[in-house]
């Protein structure tokens, strides 16, 4: 299906800034499940593009002048290749397996969390991780304002109620607490009539049988179909679409809008 | 060098300046207490010293009553008090202990002993036994620093940057100590805010100029009674004068030429001017002006100046 | 267990290279010794050498004690350790470089992949990526212990430091201070330099600067006052005649590193950092390091700044690889190591584990991912409690212990309360690369002040000696001394 993304996110300082690095991933690379048709992303400044530890492309975007906003625009269309049983039919990477079997901080197990990777059995076919997709659905109810974006997955399975940023660190936590190779995507969906949020995260695991397969966990079910992946890593810091920092600015007020349309099966 | 660096060394230099010049103005104070007055009088003069370093609500959300002990103790030794003597040297010292690499072994342990001193005197209740001799031990110390720099020292920009500081910070403080008789008052004449006039405006003029060291001087360069309007020519105009504005803005451009780089020509301009104003200005004109406006705007440049050399060499991306 | 002692025979008689010290010592006066210590007190703390414990600084400023008598190291023994050192840090480079491309020595099956790439100190930032002459470790500290009985001691590794080694600065000071003490030591005594240590330093790291730079800048990157090794980056940044920085001196721009001066933005090349991987970019790492420098990992990934030590080299000092060093020398160069291991026990295998909880008094169990000798049992000298708490450490997580024989160090001579009585050390040298390997003939000798204790960590009451290899040529002894 062909997906149309428009994502939108301003920054406003009410002193301005005077320095500031913004590392941006928002720009989509085409592999088995997409290919980009058009992508185009617009930033205040010069971007320095390169390839990060995770192949994800990253711009770096400098601004050493006085501002008081900072916009950056992204308008793309993908189109978008279903995925068998979720399988992304790709090789592991450049980066060995065994480093997707660690715990990140935001990613580490604890006696509730390794109970939960117990509970629907051995995560050996593309179909088991879709069963404990759901069970973690129903363990931590979809809601914002709960947590914040520093939570772990311990956290969030603890109060029970997270967004898609949790629910996928909690499946990578279980993946990872089990010995099985698990990465964050992070990416956009076209969330349909549910109102979800345009900006989504869900989770790659690999299985020796079956390679990488993708899994929605907020939405039960694989990732294929109305997905546009943008970026993967160890989890959300390794992924997010703007990492920055700045010298000045004082209080900083941050506006998002996401549109995602499709056309297509 | 680093612009971290010669922030520090800047600011080193200015603290330094900051605690003479503060034992400088106690000690004009306490002369001044120590003439014959009203008690309404005397209290103007404590609140004086207060509201020239702008400490006036600082003070009264510490102390209940304006009194010389009070005053005295805060001004000297209160640690909450940003521009008190303890803060200044405690602040001349961690900026020196910043930079201890860049310093000269003597340099540093001047500055060191001086404060681990202080605090020593303060302890004992020197202060309360003996302020004067509290004041002159202060300004021996920064005597001494400054013969330690000057005899020791490297002269290359670490040396310009903390002459810099001192000298920028001597004509900003010499102008308040010249303003403290002034901001007691209204300028309403028979007040102590008119120029000329009274036996204790003697007294008061005599105790400003030996406050700067300039009692001597005033004598050679004038060799004529004491005249407000001569003391106040002396101080703010006259280049041979080591404290006046003039003196030390000509300082100020002399250090801005030797760091000259692509980014101070604003900075030079802005003190070059400053310093020329000083060089062909005339007393008259000032005083009819009123010496309290005049120097209040030259307070204002002052701050001003400082702004621009920060942002020329200290802290480049912050402005 | 008696100890190789490093002055003198079991019977008493002096060892060859330490009879002309042995017989100046002699002539010495107590007080005269004792003045001379509290000399070196004065100056040390004028100077400003300090250790300050644990993390938080605050006021508390202790010198790390300084011992007068030199651990003496002849020619031949040097010789040794100095072409073994090379050898290991050679293998060792190769090995990280090794790790973040071909994976040979794993695809091999001599080092499990588990081993390296779940390790802590692998960063998937460095997979595929480039450096300067392929050397990730540019300053390597390697622990070096002396064991054995009393005709002749063994050399052996304890550990190699690839991350950020400390120490030099006290080599360096302690050389000057002996120097400023006792001249005539050095007119009797054909004792090698180590004064050029900074010059080898600048040499090596400006040689590794990024392609196509002919003048490079080179800083020292330090975490700041408070940090406790703060007077070492100061001190050879100073030697060295380059800036010492914080995080907030640096600002990325341009895909290039600068450094805030008064003169306005200067491009940095090399950084000598002095701060763990963790801190260096809040981008990338930590995001709550203000210690680092945000988007520096693209800059060094894109190769428009070199970092010494290499991002990453961690995954080679690790306990866990440290019985794997042999192989590598082995893989690598086809050599056989001149050093040896010491003889290891890697608890997260079985039949280890169980020869491990069977002779645990007898030996020294660590920590995989331990420092500073903290999280250790020493067997010899733990209680009956203590053996058995650790007991049930080891056994609830057992791949994270290593465990090997309780080595009698070597002693020397040290000034205690009763006099003069030995007391165990080690070693620790650096090694240097860059266009070469190169080193300073000596190191960093530490010394366990308490009677009996392995322990010569300075955050545990440590002290250090001056280091003495002799030259070659100064070899006969003119006097017989007794000490």
């Amino acid at each position: 299906m062909r997906l149309f993304i428009h994502h939108e996110t301003t920054y406003r300082y009410d002193v301005p800034v005077h320095y500031s690095i913004q590392q941006l991933r928002l720009v989509p690379g085409s592999g088995s499940a997409q290919v980009v048709v058009h992508w185009d992303l617009n930033a205040p400044g010069k971007l320095d593009a390169a390839t990060d530890a995770y192949g994800n492309t990253v711009q770096t975007l400098v601004m050493t002048r006085p501002l008081s906003e900072m916009r950056f625009v992204v308008r793309g269309e993908v189109e978008t290749t279903l995925l068998r049983e979720g399988r992304l039919q790709e090789g592991p990477g450049r980066i060995p397996l065994e480093h997707f079997t660690c715990p990140t901080r935001l990613t580490e197990a604890d006696d509730a969390v390794r109970e939960l990777a117990q509970a629907t059995g051995p995560l050996n076919r593309p179909a088991a991780l879709v069963d404990l997709a759901r069970h973690i659905q129903e363990r931590v109810a979809y809601g914002s304002g709960i947590t914040q974006v520093t939570s772990t997955a311990a956290e969030a399975l603890a109060l029970g109620q997270g967004v898609c940023q949790d629910h996928s660190h909690l499946l990578i936590a279980c993946c990872r607490a089990l010995g099985v190779p698990a990465r964050y995507v992070s990416g956009y969906i076209d969330p349909g009539d549910v109102p979800h949020a345009a900006s989504h995260a869900w989770v790659d695991v690999w299985l020796d049988d079956a390679g990488w397969v993708s899994v929605d966990v907020t939405h039960g079910r694989y990732a294929s179909g109305p997905y546009c992946r943008v970026a993967v890593g160890a989890d959300y810091g390794s992924a997010a679409p703007v990492r920055g920092m700045r010298v000045g600015g004082g209080a900083e007020a941050m506006t998002v809008d996401v549109k995602v349309g499709a056309t297509g099966q | 060098m680093l612009s971290r660096t010669a922030d520090h060394l800047f600011w080193m230099g200015r603290y330094m300046e900051r605690a003479e010049n503060t034992a400088r103005m106690l000690d004009v104070t306490l002369k001044a207490l120590l003439l014959p007055q009203t008690d309404e009088s005397a209290l103007r003069s404590q609140r004086a010293v207060l509201s020239i370093s702008e400490l006036s609500d600082a003070f009264a959300a510490r102390y209940d009553a304006v009194t010389a002990h009070n005053v005295l103790r805060f001004m000297v030794a209160d640690p909450d008090n940003p521009s008190s003597i303890l803060s200044s040297l405690r602040a001349a010292r961690e900026n020196a202990r910043a930079v201890r690499g860049t310093l000269t072994t003597e340099s540093w342990e001047t500055i060191n002993h001086t404060w681990l001193d202080f605090n020593r005197q303060v302890d004992e209740g020197m202060l309360a036994q003996d302020p004067d001799s509290v004041f002159e031990w202060v300004k021996l110390r920064s005597h001494l620093s400054r013969g330690v720099t000057l005899g020791t020292a490297l002269k290359d920009e670490a040396f310009y940057f903390t002459q810099l500081g001192t000298f920028l910070e001597r004509a900003d403080n010499t102008a308040r100590i010249l303003d403290v008789r002034f901001a007691d008052g209204d300028g309403a004449p028979g007040s102590r805010s008119a120029v000329g006039g009274q036996l204790d405006d003697f007294y008061y003029w005599t105790s400003i100029l030996s406050s700067v060291s300039g009692l001597e001087i005033y004598r050679q360069v004038y060799r004529d009674v004491l005249v407000p309007e001569r003391v106040a020519e002396l101080l703010i105009l006259n280049p041979s004068m080591p404290r006046s504005l003039l003196a030390s803005l000509d300082h100020v451009c002399e250090n801005l030429a030797m760091l000259r780089t692509g980014n101070s020509r604003e900075c030079e301009r802005y003190a070059g001017k400053l310093r020329a104003e000083l060089l062909y200005a005339e007393i008259r004109p000032i005083l009819a002006r009123g010496l309290h406006a005049y120097l209040t705007e030259f307070l204002a440049r002052i701050a001003t100046l400082g702004n621009k050399i920060s942002s020329a060499f200290l802290l480049p991306l912050t402005s | 267990m008696l100890s190789y002692d490093e002055m003198q025979f079991e019977t008493g008689a002096v060892r060859r290279h330490y009879k002309r010290f042995c017989a100046w010592l002699d002539r010495q006066r107590g007080e005269t010794l004792a003045r001379k210590r509290a000399e070196a007190d004065l100056v040390f703390r004028r100077v400003g050498i300090t250790f300050a414990l644990g993390g938080d600084a605050g006021d508390v400023e202790r010198l790390i004690p300084f011992d007068l008598i030199p651990r003496i190291i002849p020619a031949d023994e040097w010789q040794l350790l100095q072409r073994g050192m090379a050898q290991r840090v050679r293998a060792l480079n190769l090995f990280i470089h090794d790790v973040y491309h071909e994976r040979r020595i794993v695809r091999a099956g001599v080092v499990p992949a588990e081993q390296v790439y779940t390790n802590a100190q692998y960063r998937p930032e460095m997979q595929d990526v480039d450096v300067p002459r392929d050397i990730y470790a540019h300053i390597a500290g390697i622990d070096i212990v002396k064991a054995g009985g009393d005709r002749d001691g063994t050399f052996y590794v304890l550990e190699d430091n690839l991350r950020v080694p400390s120490g030099v600065s006290y080599m360096l000071e302690n050389r000057k201070m002996m120097m400023r003490l006792f001249p005539e030591l050095f007119v009797q005594n054909r004792i090698a330099p180590v004064a050029h240590y900074p010059d080898l330093l600048l040499d090596n790291l400006r040689s590794v600067a990024p392609v196509g730079v002919d003048e490079p800048t080179v800083v020292v990157l330090t975490p700041g006052i408070y940090n406790s090794a703060y007077f070492e980056h100061a001190f050879l940044a100073q030697q060295m005649g380059v800036e010492l920085v914080q995080g907030s001196d640096l600002f990325v721009s341009d895909n290039t590193v600068f450094m805030l001066t008064t003169r306005g933005p200067q491009r940095v090349d090399v950084i000598y950092r002095r701060l763990d991987d963790d801190f260096l970019d809040p981008l990338a790492f930590r995001a709550d390091s203000a210690l680092g420098v945000p988007g520096l990992l693209s800059v060094y990934r894109a190769g428009r700044v070199t970092l010494a030590n290499a991002i990453g080299a961690g995954v080679a000092d690790d306990k866990s690889i440290y019985p794997f060093v042999p192989d590598m020398i082995s893989f690598y160069l086809s050599e056989e190591p001149i050093l040896q291991n010491v003889p290891t026990w890697q608890c997260r295998k079985p039949d280890e584990l169980s020869h491990v909880l069977a002779h645990l008094p007898e030996l020294v169990v660590k920590e995989v991912h331990g420092a500073g000798g903290y999280g250790m049992l020493v067997g010899p000298t733990a209680s009956r409690a203590e053996i058995e708490a650790f007991r049930a450490r080891l056994l609830a997580r057992p791949q994270a212990y290593i465990a090997q024989p309780t080595l009698a160090l070597s002693t020397c001579p040290t000034f205690v309360e009763e006099g003069i009585a030995p007391r165990h050390i080690d070693l620790r040298p650096f090694v240097l690369s860059g266009h070469s390997i190169a080193m300073v003939a000596g190191g960093l000798t530490r010394v366990a002040l308490r009677q009996g204790s392995l322990v010569v960590n300075s955050s545990q009451g440590g002290g250090t000696k001056d280091t003495w290899v002799l030259d070659a040529a100064g070899g006969a002894a003119m006097e017989e001394g007794t000490c």
